[in-house]
Order: C-alpha cells, then sequence, then structure tokens
C-alpha cells in the first residue's frame, strides 16, 4: 500500500500520522504547562486565599479579620479534639464569619491538610446527606455544607438554624470557593480495593489511627492493629446481609509490619494465647464466633490486614475475607 | 415512682404549665459547709497529693472564701420548648424566665435576689466559666450568661469584679465575645493567651505530655508531667459559677460539667486524651484541688442545645434543640444526668451507647468516689419544670 496526500486536502498514511503526533505533541505540552501552572498556583495557595472576598459574597460583610490556626495551634481552637484533624496531618485552618443585611450568618473554615488524600480522610469521616457537585466531593445536611478537593477541606455553615436562609446560598459559596481550587488530587489508592458492588457509600471513612477508627467504628481502647501515621486504612459497610457486616482493611508499611499486628489482634482481641508463629503464612485467616452470635474474621495478606466483622454466619465472613484479598491480587 | 409537686413558687409562676416527674429521691441534702462544698476523701485524693500539696502551699489561692448554699444531688432542670425554636441563639425573655425559675427552685428562695445571695455576697469576685468550643452551635450562651450576670449584680457583686473567661481568647471572639480587661464593666479574657497559669498551682501526675505555646513551661523544656491552674482561680476569684453545656467528646466520652471545670482551668491537657486514658482519672482530681472544689459554687448547665455524637466541636448535623437548663450544685449529678441525656438521644437515633463505642464517662464515677458529688440514681433528687406556654 502506498500512503500519498490527496488533491483534495485530506491526508491519508504517514502524512497524515505525522500530523496529527505534532498535534498531540502540542497540545501535550498545553495542557502540561496548564496542568503544572495549576499545580504551582494550587501549591502556593493558603486557607486565608480561598475565603470569599467581598466580590465573591456580594451583600456579605466578614464579622471580624480571619483567624488562623497552624499544626498543633488547632488545640486552641477545637480543644479536646483537635487529635483527629492532627493524625490527618492537619497543617492550617482559616476560619471567618461573614453577616449579611438582614441577619444573617455564616461560618467558613479552610483546613489544609498535607495532601489530597488526608482532605478526601478528614472529609470521609462523615457523609451522610445530599451530595452536590461541589469540589471532588461534597455533603450538605442540617446548614453544614462540607466539601474536599486537592489538599483542602472546608466547611460552610449557616448559623440561622430553622430560619430561611436558602441551601442555595451556601452551595454557591462553597462553588466559589472550590473554584478557587485550581487543581484536584487523588484519592487514596486503598479505596480502589473496596469492591463496588454492596459496600454502603457513605460508609466509608478513610484513616490512619485509631482516634479516627474509633471515631466511625470501636474496636479497643488499646492500639490493637499497631495502627501508626504510616498505615493507610479503610473502614465500609457491607450489605450482603440485612444488617451490613464491618469491614476494615488496613495496609501496613511492609509486609512484617501486618504480621506483628495480626498476632497482636488475635492475641489482645480474639484472646487466643496459643499463637504459633509458624501458622502464619500470606493468605492466613481466623474466624471466630463473637459472644452476641455473629462472626469476626482476619485475614493477612502480604502488607494487608482485612478485618470482617458483624459478619452473620463463618460462611459469610469467609465469602467476604476472600472478596477482599482477591481485589489485593 | 413517686410524684411530688413543688408549691413554693408565686402564683404568677403558675401561668406557666408545669410537669414534675422523675423525683427519683426524696432525702434533700442541704448543708451549708464551710470551705468546701461537698467532702473528699482521703482515699480518693491520694493520686492528687502533688497538687493538693501545692495549693496549700499558696494561701492566697484560697483566701476570702466564704459559705455558700449547697446540696448534694439535687438538680433542677427547667425546659421551655421554644426557647430556641429558630435560631442557635435563645429567646431572651424565655431564658429569662428559665433561669429565675430555676435558681429559685434550686435554692427553695421566693425571691430572685435572695436565691443568688446564697452563693455570692457583694464582696466576692466571681468567674463565670463559659464553653465555647463548639462555636456558635452548641455554647454557653450568651442570654444565659447575661442573665447570671444581671443575678449577680443584683446580689451587690460589682461589675468589674464579675470575671467572663475560657481558655483561649480568640475562641470567645469567635462567638462574639468582646475581651475586656479595663476597670470597667464586666471582665471578659482568656487563661491561655491571657492572664496565664499559676506556677505555685499545679496538679502532676505520671503522664508527661508535650507541651505546646500556650503552656506555662513552654520554652523550658519540651515535655512535663505537670498541668498549671490558671491565675484566675488561683488569684483573681473568689467564687466560680460555672456554664457547661452538653456535648459528646471523643477524647472524655462526655464534655459537660466536671470537663468544662477541670481541663478549662489547667494547660497541658491532650495527653490525657488517648483513648485508654479517656480523661480518667485526671478530671477528678484536678476537680479536687481545692482553688476548685471551694470555689466552685454553682454550675448552669446550658442544655438549650446539645450535642450526641461528634463532638466536642460543634457539628449541627449532631446537635439538637435539648430546650432546658439544669442547676446544680454538685457536678457529678450533672454530669450523670448529662451522659443520660446523651445516651437517651442516641439510642433514639438508632446509634450505639457511649459505653459501647468506647466512650463510657468513666471519669463521673470516679469522681462520685472521690466525694465531689454524687452519681448514684438513688440520690440524685432531678426536679423537673416544663415551663412551655400551650400555643
Amino acid at each position: 500500500m502506498i500512503w500519498v496526500a490527496k488533491p483534495q486536502g485530506k491526508l491519508y498514511g504517514f502524512a497524515r500520522i505525522g500530523r496529527i503526533w505534532i498535534f498531540s505533541i502540542i497540545l501535550g505540552y498545553l495542557l502540561y504547562g496548564l496542568s503544572s501552572g495549576n499545580q504551582e498556583r494550587a501549591a502556593s495557595l493558603r486557607p486565608t486565599g480561598l475565603l470569599p472576598n467581598s466580590q465573591d459574597l456580594k451583600g456579605w460583610q466578614p464579622v471580624r479579620p480571619p483567624d488562623v490556626y497552624t499544626g498543633e495551634e488547632l488545640f486552641n481552637y477545637i480543644d479536646g479534639g483537635a487529635e483527629l484533624y492532627l493524625e490527618f496531618n492537619f497543617k492550617q485552618v482559616a476560619i471567618q464569619e461573614y453577616h449579611n443585611n438582614v441577619g444573617s450568618s455564616l461560618m467558613i473554615e479552610v483546613y489544609e491538610m498535607d495532601s489530597p488524600k488526608n482532605a478526601y480522610g478528614i472529609y470521609s469521616l462523615d457523609t451522610r446527606g445530599e451530595h452536590p457537585t461541589i469540589g471532588q466531593e461534597a455533603t450538605y445536611g442540617v446548614g453544614l455544607l462540607k466539601f474536599w478537593k486537592d489538599r483542602f477541606f472546608c466547611r460552610i455553615l449557616s448559623l440561622d438554624l430553622g430560619k430561611a436562609m436558602k441551601k442555595e446560598v451556601i452551595l454557591s459559596v462553597g462553588e466559589k470557593i472550590a473554584a478557587k481550587i485550581p487543581s484536584e488530587g487523588a484519592r487514596p489508592q486503598i479505596l480502589d480495593y473496596i469492591p463496588r458492588e454492596n459496600t454502603v457509600p457513605e460508609s466509608i471513612h478513610y484513616f490512619h489511627q485509631r482516634v479516627a477508627l474509633n471515631n466511625f467504628y470501636y474496636l479497643s481502647n488499646k492500639n490493637i492493629l499497631n495502627l501508626t501515621e504510616e498505615t493507610e486504612g479503610v473502614f465500609f459497610e457491607y450489605q450482603l446481609q440485612e444488617k451490613p457486616a464491618k469491614v476494615i482493611l488496613i495496609k501496613y508499611p511492609r509486609e512484617k509490619d501486618s504480621l506483628v499486628a495480626f498476632k497482636k489482634f488475635l492475641n489482645l482481641y480474639f484472646e487466643d494465647k496459643g499463637i504459633n508463629d509458624s501458622r502464619f503464612t500470606e493468605g492466613k485467616e481466623i474466624i471466630k464466633p463473637m459472644q452476641d452470635g455473629q462472626y469476626a474474621g482476619i485475614k493477612l495478606y502480604r502488607a494487608y490486614l482485612i478485618l470482617a466483622l458483624e459478619t452473620k454466619d463463618k460462611k459469610n465472613c469467609q465469602g467476604l475475607l476472600a472478596s477482599i484479598a482477591k481485589g489485593l491480587r | 415512682m413517686k410524684m411530688k409537686k413543688y408549691q413554693r413558687l408565686s402564683n404568677e409562676d403558675r401561668v406557666h404549665r408545669e410537669e414534675i416527674k422523675d423525683l427519683s429521691r426524696r432525702d434533700f441534702i442541704r448543708t451549708i459547709a464551710a470551705g468546701a462544698a461537698v467532702l473528699t476523701t482521703a482515699k480518693g485524693l491520694n493520686a492528687s497529693v502533688a497538687s493538693k500539696a501545692e495549693a496549700s502551699q499558696n494561701p492566697a489561692a484560697l483566701k476570702g472564701l466564704t459559705s455558700s448554699f449547697s446540696a448534694v444531688g439535687r438538680v433542677v432542670e427547667i425546659r421551655d420548648e421554644l426557647v430556641a425554636a429558630n435560631s442557635y441563639e435563645p429567646d431572651t425573655s424565655i431564658v429569662r424566665k428559665m433561669m429565675d425559675r430555676g435558681m429559685r427552685e434550686l435554692t427553695g428562695k421566693s425571691v430572685l435576689v435572695d436565691a443568688w445571695r446564697s452563693f455570692v455576697s457583694p464582696g466576692d469576685v466571681v468567674g463565670i466559666k463559659v464553653n465555647v468550643t463548639g462555636g456558635k452551635v452548641v455554647m454557653s450562651n450568651h442570654a444565659v450568661l447575661n442573665t447570671i450576670i444581671e443575678g449577680l449584680k443584683s446580689a451587690g457583686v460589682k461589675e468589674n469584679n464579675i470575671i467572663v473567661w475560657e481558655r483561649h481568647s480568640g475562641r470567645l471572639e469567635q462567638v462574639g465575645f468582646k475581651l475586656n480587661s479595663s476597670s470597667q464593666g464586666v471582665r471578659v479574657y482568656a487563661t491561655g493567651d491571657g492572664v496565664g497559669y499559676d506556677p505555685a498551682v499545679y496538679y502532676d501526675t505520671n503522664i508527661p505530655g508535650e507541651l505546646r505555646e500556650t503552656d506555662l513551661e513552654y520554652g523550658k523544656q519540651k515535655v512535663s508531667t505537670r498541668s498549671y491552674f490558671s491565675k484566675i482561680v488561683t488569684q483573681q476569684i473568689t467564687k466560680l459559677i460555672t456554664v457547661p453545656v452538653i456535648k459528646d467528646a471523643s477524647q472524655s466520652g462526655v464534655a459537660i460539667t466536671l470537663k468544662n471545670l477541670s481541663f478549662g482551668t489547667v494547660d497541658n491537657t491532650p495527653r490525657f486524651h488517648p483513648p485508654d486514658i479517656l480523661c480518667d482519672p485526671a478530671i477528678p482530681e484536678i476537680c479536687a484541688n481545692p482553688v476548685l472544689r471551694n470555689k466552685a459554687v454553682l454550675h448552669i448547665l446550658d442544655a438549650i442545645h446539645a450535642q450526641y455524637h461528634g463532638g466536642p466541636s460543634g457539628d449541627p448535623q449532631w446537635v439538637w434543640n435539648y430546650n432546658s437548663i439544669l442547676f446544680s450544685t454538685d457536678p457529678v449529678a450533672l454530669d450523670y444526668l448529662g451522659a443520660q441525656i446523651i445516651d437517651k438521644k442516641r439510642k433514639a437515633e438508632e446509634m450505639l451507647a457511649l459505653a459501647e463505642v468506647g466512650k463510657a464517662p468513666r471519669h463521673i464515677a470516679t469522681a462520685a468516689r472521690m466525694g465531689l458529688g454524687t452519681n448514684d440514681p438513688g440520690k440524685i433528687d432531678h426536679l423537673k419544670i416544663n415551663l412551655t406556654e400551650a400555643t
């Protein structure tokens, strides 16, 4: 076959492919430039820069200059609750209240975390409500809008309980803040291992350590899973039965860490004192009936631990552990 | 359950519909305590020997104390369903009615000013410890606070001898307080970034904490086993009234009266937050220090809004209108009832009880064992009055 340019101006064969290549390269550079520009702009953003100004919020005035808390200063703002945010590598928060001329009030908090996955993490602690399309994910309920985008987590709260502040007003403020964040960030990779079917979407919570885990599922007041700032975990409910089973999937930094945690869990949660190290091989799983008649199981897979809790019988527990482990392969 | 009607109040009060129930205990103990509002057992104080000893080395911290009304186990709860129907800010006139009635029922005084005089004298410097960590959705409300200030003034306390305070001033300003440390008007300020902590009065225990900028020893060392008391309680006030709120709290189970009184007063507290410590016994041991135990004469629990999950920071998703103000001199009884209120709400919302999610507020029982009040439902005299007007 001979590749030629036909007189009508249409390109065929190598000539056409060449042009497409050149076009693609230019487009690629443009997109890369745009993207890296966005990333640079995003990297230099600080929470105060995301607070709405008078152009963004016409008719609203800040009550006072914004308050900013950095790092452990957060204890001065959330006295008794800062640990939760610090577990997700909190960096800074800017807080500002706005009033309008009809007496309505809005409180806006913009949190900056160290990474998009941790912004997602703090957002994922409570996602029950409506889900407007704002930022990368958003939740609205009872006058409170929460969303995350890139490494930022925002809360916009109407202080007019029971009064007629329209939801649309709050959502529009959220949209304006989200628009100031030029880039998006990646969700935690561990979320990819959550089964697409039967998972209750609003039950998904990402965590590193036990303060966060205890916030949505209580296992123990001891650190029985050896959770550290290096561990990454996800909790979700799996609707295979009438009452959903609970699943915890944790990724440890190294395989030896997951093994140590596996043994600790058996010892402290299952109270299995007769542990013989030689029994523990990749894929090892232990399932036990619990006092409430339900079954709990744990499976060791490379650097991962999978826990299936509140399953109605042993078969269900086994199936759930196997299904999650299969996804990890 | 035995029912009982209280007939002490004037006819004016009868325009309100009353519902009096849950009178679980009849042996209403009324004591006029000299110095100590409640007895503290020696056994219970073993763990806080250091702080007790240090407090005794600073007698100025306890100077000027006079006796006041005290009733272990006595709790008066005043409810009005309309108090915050339309806003996080409650209706001022309804709050005033609730406050007036609550103060008179608690003390048994028919005249309001006499009720306030049961706790303070004209020469007192009165601290009002508020709680604003929950932001505007669940906080010590301005309307409640203003009524307390009016009551104190009516009892002869000079306006500038009233100090409204919190741990951090930023939080006070965020919820609408105007800081004032001048010699005019009610003083409003904070310990951590204002008055500071007293190096002579501290609570020492074997749990080291990494120091932060607002801690007294910050800059001198990295960690400390000490928590120093606010100079407001050790040097400035002679009486203390607390205005806590009802909140779930991830680090202590609940944050009500005892936590507001203790952790709101001292520095270096995050060391007590890990889930296996749950702030126990730190909360009761700090409350047992004489500078708090002897000066804290009245607790007015602002439960107009309350939070049953996700605390201590305020989250409207978990806040509900409880529409009540509770009055007591017994912080343990108030916390016991507050924890019950949270658990009842959690049950109604089909959530697990605090104890089932690792948040059993153990510090309440510890405080009772230390003699700071009672958590025995058989000894709690809980009087409920509903003022809601028929519409």
